[in-house]
């Protein structure tokens, strides 16, 4: 377990972003288990950090919460993205595009010089 | 937008915290249990599947932690945390808090009543359309009286466009009101048409006065003040295009003042206003009479008040030259001054509110000084706990904030309390009342003064909160856990006693300042006012005013008038005299001046100036009424008629100034008297001095005397004066007799301003009182806090020092050696901040000497007594606890530690 890596600062609040936008509603437990398993388990989520953050983007209004029972009939806190959330998903996932394929276009350059 | 509501909701998650931290629990609980059902299912024993879910979860404490700070503000959740902690810590050392916030709150209210006043008096926007432009002109004389200004001269200034935007004046006057109703005594103003459009003032219901009222005439109109309306019309708006009888004059009212409007003068509330009717020429026609008022103004924004005075003065130089011979003397004399109105309408007043400011702000700045000297003290033996909480990872800066906290918590609850004694200081002084400072019922707790409590409260919180702040987050931690909590706080000590010493400084000055006008008032009171006030009730009256007034027949009633209604008052009970009088001092008059001249021929007109002299009709007993002494020859007799020689009787300046004392038997001419052996109405007449007396104060005791003569009423009659009644007892028990006795003589007489002499002098010495007692009750606190500054150092210095005390007595010192060493500390400052005191006060005496009377603003005497006085109380706060260290045990001492 401890190989795996921590999710780069910024990143997760995409990811939960994107995970609810193709779960629909989901716990924040199902939330860091389904971001665990779409990185193959090569990220490790910190639960302590989930919190926080899913409070985080309610208060920006990008997610909405409610208490609902779930599967065997458990209650829990079910997470769901609002409408400008999903603007926000768009924007954040934009933005990542570029940069990663800015940040891609330098490394390409370093090798061609190297 | 997006941050306006994360903020709304984290700031609502301040207050939500056990439901939010309730719902935290049960969310992890159930994702624990969601973890705990996924391990099983991968096959894991129920120990391990939940040991695993555990070790996923992580710290929960963490977690709640981080979840904590994103719920709230992190930044009001310390303060919150801070304010928790810091009334824990209040409640902890109680003494303390209840010191502390006792003596600010005395120091925020005591300051926050003193700028009430000044706000209402100096500060808040007159009730008028751009109340900053608006402007008083006057004339002044060199005395300071004076102020009006001829009508030709405010009409050249409307008809030249400069330098006022526009101009308008009044003239105060009474009226009989007559008709429906009993008649009553008015309060009028004749105001020029366009005084109310200059104010900004619109009538409430009915119309403002038109240009074409204001010429000379045309049928005479009235306003009606909202008061009057409601009392005698029961504001039936019916009374607009009725007719009015003022003075026996048909006036048609043309509408009612607002109810809040208020005039631009600060004694003056009239009831009703007339159109001034005067010629509006800018020329002198020779040497007709021309009327003199009172000028408002309003300047245009871009000039400057000096600007305007300036332009003002050189055009009036120009103008010197139209004016009337007689009047051109007089003109010379005085100075035209463009005044703010705010400021005009101040008066007097404004001098000491500024003051009293000033000395209430340093009572708080001394109590402030106190309140950090004790948080010092505080901050000192909380060394240890400052250093294990920087140990613990406590930044300066939050040990800072956590103290500042602590401070602003004591200032706030201080706040609290000082409003409320400002709020109860407010109501005394409204309820008070006093007639000569009219102001005063507008005092109030308006937001302004609210706001500025609030401002001054947290500038004593930063004032006394910053050095303990500071020095306590300084703490070095090595030194502090290793020593004890009584030593090594050293480094203290000069701040310390830099705040006393500034405390005792400031204490000097106030108390020497209130030394002062203490003094002052003492020389005031031992003025002679010429009279004695004591069991002497007055009252105006106003005879109806005949068609055609003067001429002997037109003065009958008022004769009937005294030969018939003085006998009455004479037999009430209890009466000792009773007399009539054209002049009383100490209150409103419409005083009448002659020209007294020496030798047959009438003086050049240039001098008429230094001979116009006040003149008084009085009844033979005024002068014993009044208790003023007759000091040579006689006073008036009933003989003294319209058949008998003209006679008068002079003040001693008089006698003075023209005789050079010796005035008995002299004669002088003048237009005085009408009616004697030898007078005739209209023409000058040689008048016997018959009698000298002493000189009366007749514009407050303050106030330099003039020459002065008295004539028989009789021989001078005239319509308007006063009632003077001398009783064995209380003079209050007359009025009722007094107004009956009049209205048996004729029931339409207005009697009105009753009150006793006594009261008048006191009211007329009010302004100087009220001063003087609220500085000295300043000073006072300034002195006594000051004293509990110094007893808090020594007492603090001799407990740091016990040990060393010891050693010493070990040795073999002796008390006297000891009590030395206690007092010397204290000695030192108390020189220091005396010194300090004493320099400052010579620094400010030019402020305080428009304040005195009779007593120099640098008064040796006063600085001495107020330094000795001062330094006897420091020296008695400081023995206690110096006495206190010669009683160490050196065995206790040496044992300690």
């Amino acid at each position: 377990m401890s190989e795996k890596k921590d999710i780069r600062q910024g990143t997760l609040a995409l990811m939960i972003l994107k995970t609810l936008e193709s779960m629909g509603s989901l716990h924040a437990y199902g939330i860091a288990r389904r971001i665990e398993q779409i990185s193959g388990d090569t990220l490790a989520v910190q639960y302590g950090t989930i919190y926080p953050l899913l409070l985080k983007l309610e208060q920006e209004g990008h997610v909405a919460s409610d208490w609902t029972s779930s599967e065997n009939n458990r209650r829990a806190k079910y997470y769901r993205l609002t409408r400008s959330g999903r603007k926000e998903l768009e924007r954040e996932a934009s933005e990542w595009q570029e940069t990663t394929a800015v940040v891609a276009r330098f490394l390409a350059l370093g090798k061609e010089q190297a | 937008m997006r941050h306006l509501r994360v903020f709304v909701r984290r700031l609502a998650g301040l207050f939500r915290t056990d439901r939010l931290d309730r719902e935290l629990a049960e969310e992890i609980e159930s994702n624990l249990e969601l973890h705990i059902a996924d391990n099983l299912r991968r096959g894991m024993s129920a120990a391990e599947a939940r040991r695993q879910a555990m070790i996923r979860f992580g710290g929960l404490e963490a977690t709640k932690e981080a979840y904590r700070d994103q719920r709230g503000l992190p930044v009001l959740d310390v303060l919150l945390q801070d304010i928790r902690y810091g009334l824990r810590g209040l409640k902890r050392s109680r003494g303390f808090a209840f010191t502390a916030v006792l003596t600010l709150a005395l120091g925020i209210g005591a300051t926050t009543a003193i700028f009430s006043a000044v706000y209402a008096l100096l500060l808040r926007p007159l009730p008028y359309r751009d109340p900053g432009r608006l402007v008083w002109v006057a004339a002044l004389q060199r005395s300071g009286f004076g102020g009006a200004i001829p009508e030709p001269d405010m009409v050249a200034w409307r008809e030249r466009g400069r330098p006022f935007e526009s101009v308008a004046g009044y003239a105060f006057n009474e009226y009989n009101l007559t008709g429906a109703g009993h008649s009553v005594r008015l309060q009028g103003a004749l105001v020029s048409a366009n005084f109310l459009s200059l104010l900004g003032v619109t009538p409430q219901i009915g119309r403002d006065l038109a240009p074409a009222d204001d010429r000379p005439g045309s049928p005479p109109v009235v306003l009606l003040s909202d008061a009057l309306w409601r009392e005698r019309f029961s504001a039936d708006p019916r009374v607009l295009g009725t007719t009015l009888f003022l003075d026996s004059t048909a006036h048609t009212v043309i509408g009612v003042l607002p109810p809040r409007f208020r005039f631009p003068e600060m004694a003056g509330v009239p009831q009703v206003l007339l159109a001034l009717r005067a010629p509006g020429s800018s020329a002198f026609h020779g040497e007709a009479p021309f009327v003199m008022l009172q000028v408002i103004a309003r300047i245009r924004p871009p000039d400057s008040l000096a600007n305007v005075q300036a332009e003002l003065e050189s055009a009036q130089q120009a103008r010197l030259s139209i004016y009337p011979t007689a009047f051109v003397l007089a003109a010379r004399e005085r100075k035209l001054e463009v005044i703010p109105l705010q400021r005009h309408l101040a008066g007097d007043s404004r001098k000491p509110l500024i003051v009293l400011l000033a000395a209430v702000g340093l009572v708080l700045l001394i109590a402030c000084a106190n309140i950090a000297n004790l948080q010092l003290v505080r901050a000192a033996a909380r060394r240890h706990e400052a250093a294990v909480r920087g140990a613990l990872g406590g930044t300066r800066m939050r040990l800072a904030r956590q103290s500042l906290t602590e401070s602003m918590l004591v200032s706030a609850l201080a706040a609290a309390g000082g409003l409320a004694i400002a709020a109860f200081a407010i109501d005394v002084i409204r309820g008070w009342r006093p007639p000569a400072l009219p102001w005063l019922a507008s005092v109030a707790l308006d937001p302004y003064v609210f706001g500025f409590t609030m401002a001054i409260a947290v500038l004593a919180a930063v004032f006394f909160g910053a050095a303990p702040a500071i020095i306590g987050s300084r703490a070095n931690l090595m030194d502090a856990m290793k020593t004890s909590s009584s030593s090594g706080v050293r480094h203290q000590g000069p701040l310390r006693s830099a705040l006393v010493t500034g405390e005792i400084a400031l204490a000097l000055v106030l108390l020497i300042s209130s030394g002062l006008l203490v003094r002052s008032f003492l020389e005031l009171i031992r003025v002679d006012p010429g009279f004695h006030p004591q069991n002497v009730l007055t009252a105006s009256v106003q005879l109806p005013v005949q068609q055609s007034p003067g001429g002997t027949n037109g003065d009958r009633p008022i004769l009937a008038f005294a030969s018939q209604v003085l006998p009455e008052l004479r037999a009430l009970p209890s009466v000792r005299y009773a007399a009539l009088a054209q002049r009383l001092p100490i209150q409103q008059n419409h005083s009448s001046v002659t020209l007294v001249w020496f030798g047959p021929a009438l003086p050049p007109r240039d001098t008429w100036l230094r001979l116009r002299t006040p003149l008084v009709g009085v009844t033979p007993d005024f002068f014993r009424a009044m208790g003023t002494s007759v000091v040579q020859g006689r006073a008036f007799t009933d003989d003294d008629d319209e058949r008998s020689p003209g006679v008068a009787i002079v003040n001693r300046t008089f006698a003075r100034q023209f005789f050079s004392g010796d005035a008995l038997g002299k004669r002088f001419h003048s237009m005085a008297s009408e009616h004697c052996a030898s007078c005739e109405p209209g023409k000058p007449t040689d008048l016997l001095v018959v009698g000298i007396v002493a000189d009366v104060h007749q514009r407050g005791v303050d106030i330099p005397v003039e020459p002065e003569i008295y004539v028989p009423f009789e021989q001078a009659p005239r319509a308007d004066f006063h009632v003077v009644l001398a009783s064995y007892g209380n003079p209050g028990a007359l009025s009722a007799g007094l107004r009956s006795a009049i209205f048996r003589f004729d029931p339409h007489i207005p009697v009105y301003d009753l009150a006793t002499l006594e009261e008048r002098l006191s009211e007329s010495l009010a302004q100087r009182w009220l001063t003087m007692f609220l500085l000295s009750a300043f000073a006072t606190l300034a002195m006594l806090l000051a004293a509990i500054g110094v007893y808090g150092v020594v007492s603090y210095a001799v407990v740091q020092r016990v040990q060393e005390i010891g050693i010493r007595m070990a040795m073999g010192a002796t008390r006297q050696d000891v009590l030395r060493l206690a007092m010397g500390q204290q000695a030192r400052l108390i020189l220091l901040g005396s010194a300090l005191g004493l320099m400052m006060a010579l620094g400010l005496s030019s402020i305080m000497s428009s304040l005195l009377y009779g007593v120099k603003a640098r008064d040796f005497t006063t600085f001495a007594v107020s330094w000795i006085v001062l330094t006897m109380v420091a020296l008695m706060a400081g023995a206690a606890p110096a006495v206190h260290a010669t009683r160490v045990d050196p065995c206790v001492a040496l044992r300690n530690e």
